[in-house]
């Protein structure tokens, strides 16, 4: 059971029992592979838990060694490649999958519950989740949501990775680099997106205005008609532009905007709102 | 700034703060792990200092006598190494401040200091106080007057100190409450099936749901349409109560068209939401005045409060020099009116007695200078 969910989800943490040591040419070529397939969007087969693997953190660290922008990147894509795959799943391995994220995790009142600080790493918006005595409530849909963006959160995670490779790596590196995309930015044919002003949106706006700048594209987005997975696409590039400023504008809070404004899909879009807002001139 | 700019007046100042640091122990968590600040003219003069035990502390207090004093929320491998990032990080308490009062309210503002505003305070720290722990189930919350406008409240559990930047801000907005609590699923601007918190929702939602039940249930036709159903709309309302009542249970809340909820919504966020200041949750290398410690803009001592007890904390718990007496004599810089330490109308460069903790008060706040030490001396 353990080597057939690593093989289908090679980011759960027992995986590094599956890496093991060295790496051929072998290994480089089918983590360029592995990369390059999920650029350019073309389905992956799962193989088994140590190729996979293998592919995952091979790719992780030739994309960071290039770019932090490209590891990112790379994690919003494969995570909803994942998510999708735990859409399909029972929830015995749902839960499973999700313990490993959320160690506190249990089945409560028809749902799950996990303790307020695992839900602090990598849960959702917190003002709207169901908070009492330090515990967490949410149904099986809410842990799909969480699930996706914390599996993102764990594959763009770069505190471990180093961006200096040894030699063989650092040449796939440079193969690899031919794969993929030059410019990320989601090209959606909506009135709205399509407009210069949320382009320049798009491109990212300074501190103390990004709260506003995912708003706008978020009510864009719904007036456009985007899905709200596409949404998501919107708005990752949006969370990646922006600067960090003196704390960074997080994909939880460009997801939590995204949540709302599709929860209220009958919100106004106003260019004056956004000339209020400094956003554009 | 500098706090209190007068030579004698500082010195004055100074000299009470050491024989009060004589007679009394601070203590300090983790003392060994954490950088402390110091000033005598303004909060933090310089920085970077350590300190391996609470006796040390304690000396060092005894022969400086800081009018500031802060220390680290931060812990450290080396917390006096210099630049930060020789300190070697090792996880930081969680801290919320609260120095003025979430909303505006109607009041005669003193710009000295505002007992008013003071209450408030309180009050909003009482509502962090639940938050903290009904809420986020956090153990061992140690609150402290901050000795000036407001409370500070530590969590110095080891799982708390490795909360990212990201999950603090979390908890931030969590005490000031979701900016909405509906979901609408409406059509040509009427609501088909609007769905909010039900009867099992936890959190905010609860909370929100046990308030607007609560309104309906006791409501009048005069006061849902003071709420905004007008007419008949109300009529028909107050009429099927009982079957709004059961849908609300059950998260739905169609009978009302959305606005009318969000308005019963804003009100009880606004009564409910507590702002505190971000900045000090968010920054974990924060300074923040040690507990215990006098203040230096008041000469006042930031006291720690049980949890508990924080509803009978008043002011006077916090002065530590003698409120009685008048035995010192001070030069109001200002004609000044105040209700704490003590109640008092000075007129500007008219000479005139006070009790020590009120010139200590006004000396500190900048307000007056010392002509005439205490009597007996």
């Amino acid at each position: 059971m353990e080597q057939k969910l690593i093989a289908k989800y090679p980011f759960l943490s027992f995986s590094k029992d599956f890496v093991g040591e060295g790496v051929s040419e072998t290994d480089l070529k089918d983590a360029i592979t592995f990369a390059s397939e999920c650029f350019q969007h073309d389905e992956h087969i799962a193989r088994d838990a140590a190729r996979e693997s293998k592919n995952l953190l091979l790719s992780r660290l030739m994309l960071y060694s290039m770019s932090a922008n490209f590891l990112r990147k790379f994690a919003f894509f494969k995570a909803r490649e994942y998510a999708r795959g735990l859409e399909k799943e029972n929830e015995k391995v749902l839960f499973e999958v999700a313990k490993d994220f959320f160690p506190s995790l249990e089945n409560a009142d028809g749902g799950f519950k996990v303790s307020l600080i695992d839900y602090l790493q990598y849960g959702r918006s917190l003002p709207q989740a169901n908070v009492s005595k330090g515990m967490v409530f949410f149904i099986g849909d809410d842990l799909r949501a969480c699930l996706r963006e914390a599996i993102q959160e764990r594959i763009s995670d770069s505190e471990k990775l180093s961006a200096k490779l040894p030699e063989n790596i650092a040449a796939a590196a440079l193969r690899l680099k031919e794969f993929i995309p030059r410019d990320f930015t989601p090209q959606f044919k909506g009135k709205l997106l399509q407009r210069s002003e949320l382009q320049n949106i798009l491109k990212g706006v300074g501190e103390g205005k990004r709260y506003y700048g995912s708003m706008a594209l978020a009510i864009a987005c719904v007036k456009d008609g985007l899905t709200r997975e596409e949404a998501g696409d919107v708005m990752n590039s949006y969370v990646t532009n922006c600067p960090k400023g003196a704390h960074p504008f997080t994909p939880r809070e460009g997801e939590a905007v995204l949540d709302w404004v599709y929860a209220h899909p009958t919100i106004g879009f106003s260019f004056n709102v956004l000339k209020s807002q400094g956003l554009v001139d | 700034m500098l706090a209190v700019e007068h030579a004698e007046s500082l010195a004055f100042v100074q000299e009470k703060f050491s024989v009060f640091y004589a007679n009394h122990d601070l203590s300090v968590p983790d003392v060994h792990r954490r950088e402390f600040g110091f000033g005598l003219h303004k909060k933090i003069d310089f920085r970077h200092k350590a300190f391996r035990t609470n006796a040390e502390l304690n000396a060092y207090f005894r022969q400086n006598a800081p009018l500031f004093a802060s220390y680290s929320t931060a812990l450290y491998e080396f917390p006096d190494a210099r630049p930060m990032e020789k300190k070697v990080f090792m996880g930081s308490d969680l801290v919320f401040d609260i120095d003025k009062p979430t909303r505006d309210f109607a009041h005669e503002h003193n710009e000295i200091f505002c007992v008013e505003c003071f209450g408030r305070v309180k009050k909003d720290s009482m509502k962090i106080v639940d938050y903290l722990q009904d809420d986020f189930g956090f153990k061992g919350v140690a609150v402290n007057f901050s000795g000036n406008k407001g409370f500070h409240f530590h969590l110095r559990s080891q799982e708390i100190r490795g909360l990212s930047q990201d999950s603090r801000r979390q908890l931030t907005e969590y005490l000031t409450g979701p900016e909405s609590i509906f979901i609408a699923g409406e059509e040509k601007g009427r609501d088909t099936d609007l769905r909010g918190p039900s009867e099992k929702t936890r959190g905010w939602g609860k909370k929100f749901f046990d308030y607007a039940f609560a309104f309906i249930e006791l409501a009048s036709v005069g006061e849902l349409k003071e709420k905004g159903l007008r007419g008949r709309n109300a009529e028909e309302f107050f009429l099927r109560k009982k079957g709004v009542l059961e849908l609300m249970r059950e998260g739905k809340w169609r009978f009302a068209p959305k606005k009318f909820w969000d308005a019963i919504y804003a009100e009880f966020k606004n009564e409910n939401g507590v702002g505190v200041d971000a900045h000090v949750t968010l920054d974990l290398a924060r300074l923040i005045r040690i507990p215990g410690s006098l203040h230096g803009e008041t000469g006042l001592a930031a006291r720690v409060v049980e949890p508990g007890r924080l509803p009978e904390f008043a002011l006077r718990d916090a002065v530590v020099f003698s409120a009685g007496e008048k035995t010192i004599n001070v030069l109001p810089q200002i004609d000044i009116a105040l209700d704490f330490p003590e109640r008092l109308f000075l007129k500007k460069n008219e000479p005139c007695e006070v009790s020590l903790a009120s010139g200590l008060f006004l000396m500190c706040k900048g307000k007056a200078t010392l002509l005439l030490r205490e009597k007996n001396w």
